[in-house]
């Protein structure tokens, strides 16, 4: 398996324990706060600014982790390295990545101009933009195997 | 996706200099030993500027390393009334 494979299926495994555990922090762990607040839109601001800040430096110090294991295991320097097969590889699978997110954000506005509580928009937009991203991890993997 | 209609014979040019290895072809081109493999089994065309590289590692002409199968692409035509 190579580098950007594993990177991908790190990615999707990071992402799934950083959203997972945000989740749970804000909605189990503090439900009797954050909970009664959920319909106001100033609660929901507060969750997705903390969520990037949250999700970017966890992110940060997990690739670099995960640097560190790969060269300890492989010992090989350079690792990084991206050529034209994996820059093409990376924009084919972020752009399906984000054409998932704009069809989950445009489907957000439907429960709002229905007159659905603002939750649902919130939901929708965050789940879309995190499956989104592990969607695109998932079809560099895909890419990888099948080729471009 | 998948296979594209550009073969190519790496593996044998490979073979005649002297067995060299798809790490020291991605090495000497500039790129990783996967995006090599990829090209050997057919499933990534390169742009030409790597086509070029490699033909000028292996001192033969373009295309003789890299063959066009015209028959299998089925591309579609642009309408002429657009011209």
């Amino acid at each position: 398996m190579s580098i950007q494979e594993k990177k991908a299926i790190f990615n999707i495994l990071t992402s799934v324990l950083i959203m997972g555990g945000y989740v749970y922090y804000t909605f189990v762990m503090h439900a009797a706060e954050n909970m009664p607040r959920i319909d106001d839109i100033q609660f929901w601001g507060e969750f997705t600014l903390t969520m990037m800040i949250v999700t970017i430096i966890l992110k940060i110090i997990s690739l670099i982790v995960f640097a560190i294991i790969n060269a300890i295991i492989t010992k090989k320097k350079d690792e990084d390295f991206m050529d034209e097969y994996d820059k093409k590889i990376e924009m084919k699978s972020d752009r399906n990545g984000h054409f998932f997110f704009i069809a989950g954000f445009i489907c957000s506005m439907i429960p709002i101009a229905m007159g659905e509580p603002v939750y649902y928009m919130f939901i929708i937009m965050l789940s879309s933009g995190f499956i989104g991203g592990t969607l695109g991890d998932l079809w560099k993997i895909y890419y990888y195997r099948r080729g471009i | 996706m998948g296979q594209t209609h550009i073969n190519n014979n790496i593996r044998t040019l490979r073979f005649h200099k002297g067995e060299m290895t798809q790490q020291t072809l991605a090495d000497e081109v500039g790129v990783t030993r996967q995006t090599i493999v990829a090209i050997e089994k057919g499933k990534y065309s390169p742009t030409l500027e790597l086509a070029f590289r490699i033909a000028g590692i292996f001192e033969v002409p373009l295309t003789e390393i890299f063959t066009y199968n015209s028959a299998e692409d089925k591309f579609k035509k642009r309408n002429q009334n657009l011209r």
